[in-house]
């Protein structure tokens, strides 16, 4: 009977990060995912790196953290990261005085910063309000963060971790008051398999409340649902913030080829977290104040909506959850509950991940006896290992007589693992065209990334993530995938699945340009 | 909220249909298409310009990718503007001659008895292949000895005697290619009851200049026109297609430059012509016992503004003519693209279809509204091709 | 420019109705933007000797002063060309070919603004089930039983509706052609 070290629950960032730092340093590693990795807050977050700069007012010691591990994950995620720095615009009903406050705080937490005149700010920026009577840089960033779990998982694996996904913990297994292991359903054979650890850790975001039920300990969360906007293009370079106490829809990030704005924050019951739907009211709101950091966004195309919801732990009484203290909870259950073997890691953000899974690790390690130095500060993800020069790819390209922006793309998406890539032949197939994806990525992302669905193929890829949300390749897709996956049988079935999946994030915002390609998508494959 | 940026990518919904109109997909495989180069390419360059492509190089902008879209996306301007943007200029000496009309138009209609000649010799065409890059095999047009300028300021005291007055801008072809449409233009013109007047000062329109990426040469030639065409009084009529459109369109929608004066006053001749035959205003006697049988081709720039109309309505009007509208395909040429070495055969291959239904027809002449597919007709088919001006001007009473 | 029919296309089988009435002895005016797949029903149309105006549109309006019927149409690419007929036709298509737009909570008709039916409210425009069939599938112009357009529920004496961009897929094409032809 395999037994292992730790076991972890929840490939969301937290989790894949636990499981990458505990199998750098030699443990025995099982990571259970109930749906596939990122599907809860990691897949469905703003894309931002946060400098801190929002915290360093209302929570300078979140922002002391966001700072640092805004460096470190530069450098070691840095495919994953695009370094696109950020504004903080002050509006003239927001004032100065909040953002000299902002100045001093920033400083403090280290968070360098550059104050910008308007017309300085209009000149990098050319859509940002052009009311705006401030605006200060500070180094925020996007970061993919499918790929930055994505990464964390693989380099789990390389280092020997298991990870199995479609996996639902069903019963946490104790003997003598210790949490001894646990029973998942395989949720594509049906089948129940047993596995041993001497320690569990629930990553598993705001479902790790269920889970610490299962080990007979209450943590409170407040499920505090989040909405977002996906804009068809990136409307700026850097990331846009409203300089001012964080309030709703006061955040643009550019993502890859995309805008992001958001967010919302509104408590939800436990029943809604797995069935989240995107209120037209949400989506009034998100727009209207978004206009204020951009005022084009009231004509640009709007292609999906989304929404998550945040592992808030339940600290004080406020309502909506926004001034909650995001600060990193880590339960050791045997020290607060007397449950021995068990571990909760949850709040945090995702720009403190890679800090949560060390204090996890240590905490693994010190209970284990085993003295391993953490090392993810100076080790780099896969893909981010050396840059690769577009240049060298372009050469490449021309060899397969390939377009160029193909290749590059899959380079920006995977960095150094492009090399892992065979363009050869059908390689070079162009199979979605809005974000440039080719069939040789479709192959890596299928041998090595472990990808079962067009959704699971979309994390990884991006493909069906452009405006048409799927229109153009949703079969050549399926039927890729399907052939990589050795059953071309699985073509229909897949391609309808993923129809439904887009379909939901297209209905809140089901107008205009939106509900023209509504009307081509059903026409193509709905009736 | 949709009814505005009609050039937007934003509204692309990906149905692909200007990637099956597109004359380049057919014959290359290297170029991605229009739906790739233009609306897709765009949100990529966005993020970085070094996701440019030097393979929208292919694009001919005969923009009929843009007449297919259901969407209203201006599908070649995005890929235009693109390819000035991002290109780095490639033989910039030969696509700089190609593009320069009044430069080379100037020298070799002036020593046309020599250039002609010469022009036209084997070895001159063979050093100007392997040298220069230019084709040996695509067809030149031949440089007339006397400028049609030059011809107009010996006949501008008879026009004199016309109350009414129209402007002419000309455009480089007439002026040192073919001076015979200039003057058909102004008989025509005359027959109606008016007088002819050129503009101040006139420039090559700058099509072939913003095509090979020579912008601030372009804008130059912009500002020339554009001035003298806010000086003219009344209309500013045209005969050629291109020149209609780079005047009217081009000079706003690519080079940035507020073309209003051009397009109040700049209109084509065949619709300046209907409007008023429509309205009873004019009214044309024909030759009678006239036996012509003919075949009328869009150029795609003129499908572009729709304007194909009016040359088809008039054409309607002569009796006589047994008139075939070909389906719209394009020739080839694209302006200067298909003089270019390397694109000889690529623009053989696209205008073949278009030459086997000229000759399917049996048709005794070809009427085409542009001066390159002209040219690309006559190269590739041997049959005689007319403006439609000129066939109206000889076929008046 | 007078013709006896002027078809503002770019729905289904606009040029079918074209060709049919051209057949009839018509003279038939097809303006449409856009192209159709491996569609040659136009090309046909054009063949037979009807007019086309490809890929262009109708963007002004000239109407009686009582609002009670059209005087006469104006194309981006003819300009100030009037286009006159005996009968307009309105079979522009649906949301795809921009015959009908939208934006939140309004759905309209561009070119002559005639009456459309749809839910004021867009949170009820959809089904979850992307397989299912949709409410704005039924959204479109509203035809008289003459199958002429309704601006504010008043009939216009000489403009019909018809095609795809008639409401819960109504199919009047047989009255349409009776009443014209």
């Amino acid at each position: 009977m395999k037994e292992f070290d730790v076991i972890i629950i929840g490939a969301g960032i937290t989790g894949a990060g636990t499981a990458r730092d505990c199998a750098l340093r030699g443990l025995k590693t099982l990571l259970i995912e109930r749906a596939d990795i990122a599907d809860g807050a990691s897949g469905r977050n703003h894309g931002l790196l946060h400098s801190g700069a929002r915290y360093a007012v209302g929570d300078p010691e979140s922002a002391c953290e966001c700072i640092k591990e805004n460096m470190i994950l530069r450098k070691v995620a840095s495919n994953c990261v695009e370094a696109t720095d950020g504004l903080f615009i002050s509006l003239p009903e927001d004032g100065l005085e909040y953002r000299d406050k902002f100045l001093k705080k920033c400083a403090e937490a280290g968070i360098h910063t550059q104050t910008l005149s308007p017309q300085k700010a209009l000149s990098l920026e050319p859509l940002v309000n052009p009311e705006l009577i401030s605006a200060v840089k500070v180094p925020d960033a996007s970061v993919d963060p499918f790929r930055l779990v994505s990464a964390n998982v693989l380099d789990a694996r390389l280092h020997g971790a298991e990870v199995l996904t479609q996996q639902e913990v069903t019963e946490i297994i104790k003997e003598d008051g210790r949490v001894k292991g646990l029973k998942v359903l395989d949720k594509s054979s049906g089948t129940v398999n047993t596995y041993y650890a001497h320690y569990i850790v629930n990553a598993a975001g705001i479902w790790g409340a269920k889970i610490a039920e299962m080990a007979g300990v209450h943590i409170g969360m407040l499920p505090a649902k989040g909405s977002l906007l996906v804009f068809d293009h990136r409307v700026t370079r850097m990331v846009i913030n409203r300089c001012r106490k964080p309030a709703n829809a006061d955040i643009l990030v550019p993502g890859d080829v995309v805008s992001v704005l958001g967010t919302t924050s509104d408590k939800v019951p436990f029943e809604q977290c797995d069935d989240m739907k995107v209120t037209k009211e949400e989506v009034d709101l998100l727009l209207r104040e978004g206009c204020k950091l951009v005022p084009s966004l009231a004509q640009t195309r709007i292609i999906r909506a989304y929404a998550g919801v945040r592992p808030l732990v339940a600290s004080d009484d406020d309502p909506s959850g926004r001034n909650v203290s995001r600060g990193i909870v880590l339960l050791d259950h045997l020290k607060r509950d007397g449950v021995d073997g068990f571990i909760s890691i949850t709040g945090g953000k995702l720009t403190s991940y890679r800090l949560m899974a060390e204090m996890t690790a240590d905490l693994l390690c010190s209970k284990l006896a085993i003295k391993a130095k953490c090392h993810t500060a100076d080790t780099p993800l896969p893909g981010s290992e050396k840059s690769v020069k577009f240049s060298s790819v372009v050469r490449k390209a021309r060899e397969m007589k390939m377009d160029t922006s193909v290749i590059e793309a899959a380079v920006s998406r995977h960095g150094s693992q492009v090399e892992a890539m065979d363009f050869s032949g059908k390689g070079s197939e162009l199979v979605c065209e809005c974000e440039k994806v080719c069939r040789a990525e479709i192959a890596y992302a299928v041998k090595v990334l472990g990808v079962k669905t067009l959704d699971d193929l979309r994390r990884r890829t991006r493909v069906g993530m452009g405006p048409c949300q799927s229109s153009y390749c949703v079969e050549k897709a399926a039927k890729a995938l399907a052939e990589e996956l050795g059953d071309t049988s699985l073509s229909e079935e897949l391609k309808k699945d993923y129809l439904q999946h887009r379909w939901k994030g297209i209905v809140p915002v089901c107008r205009a340009e939106q509900l023209a390609q509504a009307e081509y998508l059903r026409n193509k494959y709905g009736k | 909220m949709q009814e505005n940026n009609l050039t937007d990518f934003q509204q692309c919904l990906k149905c692909n249909i200007c990637t099956e109109v597109c004359p380049m997909m057919e014959v290359n495989p290297d170029y991605p298409g229009p739906k790739q180069a233009g609306p897709d390419g765009e949100r990529y360059r966005l993020k970085d310009p070094a996701f440019f492509d030097k393979s929208i190089k292919y694009c001919l902008n005969c923009k009929r990718c843009e007449v297919a879209c259901p969407s209203g996306v201006k599908v070649g301007d995005i890929i235009t503007r693109a390819k000035l943007r991002y290109a780095h200029p490639e033989h910039q000496l030969r696509n700089f001659a190609l593009s320069s009309t009044d430069l080379v138009g100037g020298l070799a209609s002036t020593f046309a008895p020599v250039a002609n000649p010469v022009l036209g010799l084997p070895l001159t065409r063979q050093v100007m292949d392997s040298v220069v890059g230019v084709s040996s095999k695509a067809n030149m047009p031949s440089y007339a000895e006397k400028r049609f300028e030059k011809w107009f300021s010996s006949i501008e005291e008879t026009q004199s005697r016309y109350e009414k007055k129209v402007n002419y801008f000309h455009g480089c072809y007439v002026n040192y290619n073919y001076p015979e449409l200039g003057q058909d233009f102004v008989k025509l013109m005359n027959a109606c009851g008016y007088g002819v007047r050129l503009l101040d000062k006139q420039k090559c329109c700058g099509v072939a200049m913003i095509a090979n990426g020579f912008v601030q040469q372009a804008k130059k030639a912009a500002r020339t026109n554009l001035a003298s065409i806010e000086k003219a009084e009344g209309p500013v009529l045209t005969t050629s297609s291109s020149c209609t459109l780079t005047l009217r369109e081009e000079y706003e929608g690519i080079l940035g430059q507020d073309c209003s004066a051009a397009k109040e006053k700049v209109c084509l001749a065949v619709k300046w012509l209907y409007d008023r035959i429509d309205r009873g205003e004019i009214r044309l006697a024909f030759k009678k016992g006239l036996k012509i049988k003919a075949v009328y081709h869009t150029p795609c720039h003129m499908q572009r503004m729709g304007t194909q109309f009016y040359t088809i309505e008039l054409l309607k009007l002569i009796p006589g003519l047994e008139l075939s509208v070909l389906e719209q395909k394009c020739c080839g040429i694209a302006g200067t693209f298909g003089f270019k070495k390397e694109n000889y055969e690529l623009s053989q291959k696209i205008g073949a279809s278009l030459f086997e239904d000229i000759r399917a027809s049996k048709a005794q002449m070809v009427i085409t509204d542009c001066e390159t597919c002209k040219w690309q007709i006559e190269g590739g088919t041997g049959m005689k091709v007319y403006n439609p001006i000129t066939l109206l001007a000889s076929v008046i009473e | 420019m007078r013709a006896d029919v002027i078809i503002i296309g770019g729905g289904q089988q606009d040029a079918a109705l074209a060709t049919r009435l051209l057949e009839a002895g018509k003279k038939v005016l097809l303006i449409f933007e856009g192209r159709k797949s491996e569609d040659r029903s136009r090309e046909e149309f054009r063949a037979k000797g009807g007019s086309l105006l490809a890929g262009d549109k109708v963007c002004r309006v000239d109407w009686a002063e009582d609002g009670s019927r059209v005087e006469a149409i104006y194309t981006e690419g003819l300009e100030d060309t009037a286009l006159r007929a005996e009968a307009y036709v309105l079979c522009s298509g649906r949301f795809f070919i921009r015959g009908l737009l939208s934006e939140e909570d309004r759905v309209w008709e561009p070119v002559f603004g005639v009456d459309v039916k749809y839910l004021k409210d867009s949170s009820r425009w959809c089904d979850p089930d992307f397989f299912a069939p949709q409410p704005f599938d039924s959204f479109g112009v509203i035809p008289s039983e003459d199958c002429k357009a309704l601006k504010d529920g008043k009939e216009v004496e000489n403009l019909y509706v018809t095609g795809d961009i008639l409401c819960d897929g109504i199919d009047n094409t047989e009255e349409l052609c009776k009443r014209i032809i």
